[in-house]
């Protein structure tokens, strides 16, 4: 039987890609027995959806409006283009 | 109206207004992935100046935004690499402090620990839409550098694993290590902080 500790492990790489079939039944049966790595599961799964959420629907709005350039990287940053241009 | 929208975009073709015109977009994207205002405005700079450059190859086929933001997205890539090479040599020092961060969520045999199960049972999505996102930046923040690092590359850039692995020249092992690392911190850290603020 794998703890908990290395069931986590293999939940956290099946995010990712798909275990094999051995490894994949191992989790399923850990899980349907264990409230705790089933909550480690069920949260990945949300912490995934969030940010992929977020980052699809806000694609520059992670950062509030207010997060600005100031305006000494403005200055800088514009100094710099023009020596290239 | 209409006027105004032809000159602005007049003006985007000209790399002289880019910073005023799409300085802050990208640099709000750059800090979401790099957490340190510095390197965000680094990589910003370094997306105008490689957009200069190969400006003659924007087709301009799709937005002037659209088109740099690409630039950016490699160029943080770039940055993430630099920078992982960097903590990779410090951390080489405590590597013989082999206490495997695991172990705090973890008992001997392998249970989870007493202290943790009760964050670990409140569910992540009870945590307010609106506030997650800030939390969830500082938590990521809190993280040691590669797997912040890493975390990011994989579920906010969404490169597979293999990229991954080629960009940042780690093994897939090291790189499964430093993402379960990175997942296990982040979910009790969001929901530790989510209690703590509402209590």
């Amino acid at each position: 039987m794998l703890s908990c500790r290395e069931i986590t492990k293999l939940v956290s790489e099946s995010l990712d890609h798909p275990l094999p079939l051995s490894k994949r039944v191992s989790v399923w049966m850990h899980l349907s027995m264990c409230r705790l790595c089933s909550a480690f599961r069920r949260d990945q799964v949300v912490l995934k959806e969030r940010i992929s959420d977020e980052v699809e629907h806000a694609s520059n709005e992670e950062m509030p409006e207010g997060v600005k350039l100031s305006a000494a990287a403005k200055q800088r940053i514009a100094k710099a283009i023009d020596s290239q241009a | 109206m209409e006027q105004s929208e032809l000159t602005e975009a007049d003006q985007s073709r000209d790399p002289s207004a880019w910073v005023d015109a799409y300085g802050d977009a990208l640099f709000r994207y750059a800090l979401s992935r790099l957490r340190n205002p510095e390197s965000a405005e680094e990589v910003v700079q370094q997306t105008f100046l490689a957009g200069l450059q190969h400006q003659h190859q924007f087709s301009g086929a799709g937005s002037q935004q659209g088109w740099l933001m690409g630039i950016l997205k490699r160029k943080i890539i770039d940055f993430v690499r630099q920078r992982n090479r960097s903590a990779q040599s410090e951390s080489q020092t405590d590597a013989l402090d082999t206490r495997d961060p695991l172990d705090s969520f973890f008992d001997r045999s392998g249970k989870w620990k007493q202290n943790v199960r009760e964050t670990l049972l409140e569910p992540l999505d009870s945590v307010d839409r609106q506030e997650f996102w800030p939390v969830f930046q500082a938590c990521l923040k809190s993280l040691p550098e590669r797997q912040s690092n890493v975390f990011m590359l994989r579920e906010m850039e969404d490169l597979e694993t293999g990229e991954i692995c080629k960009e940042l020249e780690i093994s897939a092992s090291n790189l499964w290590v430093l993402l379960h690392r990175a997942r296990l911190r982040l979910a009790n850290c969001i929901k530790l902080r989510w209690l703590q603020e509402k209590a």
